[in-house]
């Protein structure tokens, strides 16, 4: 079964126009739009302490007002660091980290989500990085060679 | 070389890495333009750093990847950047970060950092 439920909505004209405009721009139907929006309001509303953000690789919750990603957090919080010290150290009141985790433990598969994607992004890294350590040895033994000439 | 840290990187390393390789010539993004890109996108801080050609280093291995992907795609270049992960080299010591910074500029010295990605690994 389902756990989708369906609702009617009464929107005034200007809004509709909107939601079918940024609808077409992100590739969606209105109505799916529409679901998503209200459900990013939903959660503003439950975690005022976290923005949801549009990002090169879809959407990411961030502790409002900074950088700091949810699922960075989580993974610094408390393993590595006490949520007193992270917030001393990050310059954030220690309600705020708290509200993070908060988020994560709502969400935990959105957030395990983000945190597979970084480990996925981590191997492309480090395949990036392998190959420029190779090519800069390689110069750097030409430029021996050719200097020793 | 030049270099912008994320907000990750405690702002104690600036000190740090100004000891160990005063060559470098660091920014935190929390100072640099008076902050005025710790509301910024991914792509504004990458187009900030282009334009004085200044390596950003990074703990976001989640969404700059993605971006950088799309910039290869789209043919367009970046000054560099420098990935790091929490759990190999640690944001909040600033030795430990300094240190391994000043390993990675030293081997890649003076070469052309436009469209470098390194990983930052700790220095030996």
């Amino acid at each position: 079964m389902s756990d989708k439920a369906v609702i009617t909505l009464r929107l005034p004209k200007g809004i509709k126009r909107d939601v079918e405009r940024l609808a077409a721009r992100f590739g969606h139907k209105p109505a799916q739009l529409g679901a998503r929006l209200i459900e990013e309001g939903l959660r503003r509303r439950h975690f005022p302490q976290i923005d949801l953000r549009e990002t090169s690789s879809g959407r990411v919750a961030f502790l409002a007002g900074t950088r700091l990603a949810v699922h960075w957090i989580v993974e610094m919080v408390p393993r590595k660091l006490s949520v007193e010290t992270f917030a001393h150290e990050y310059g954030q009141a220690a309600e705020r980290i708290r509200a993070a985790l908060a988020y994560a433990k709502a969400f935990p598969e959105e957030i395990e989500s983000d945190h597979a994607h970084a480990q996925a992004n981590r191997k492309w890294i480090e395949a990036t990085d392998a190959a420029s350590r190779i090519a800069n040895h390689s110069h750097s033994k030409s430029r021996g060679k050719a200097e020793s000439r | 070389m030049k270099l912008l840290t994320d907000v990750h990187v405690a702002r104690a390393t600036l000190g740090a890495l100004r000891k160990l390789a005063p060559g470098i010539e660091t920014e935190h993004i929390a100072g640099w333009r008076s902050g005025a890109l710790l509301h910024a996108t991914d792509d504004e801080i990458l187009l900030a750093c282009g334009t004085e050609k200044r390596v950003f280093l990074t703990y976001d291995l989640a969404t700059i990847p993605d971006l950088l992907r799309r910039w290869i795609a789209e043919e367009r270049s970046h000054s560099g950047v420098i990935f790091a992960d929490e759990n190999t080299v640690r944001p909040n010591s600033p030795a430990e970060v300094a240190a391994a910074v000043a390993a990675l500029a030293e081997e890649i010295g003076g070469a052309d950092t436009t469209n470098l990605v390194r990983f930052l690994l700790p220095a030996r």
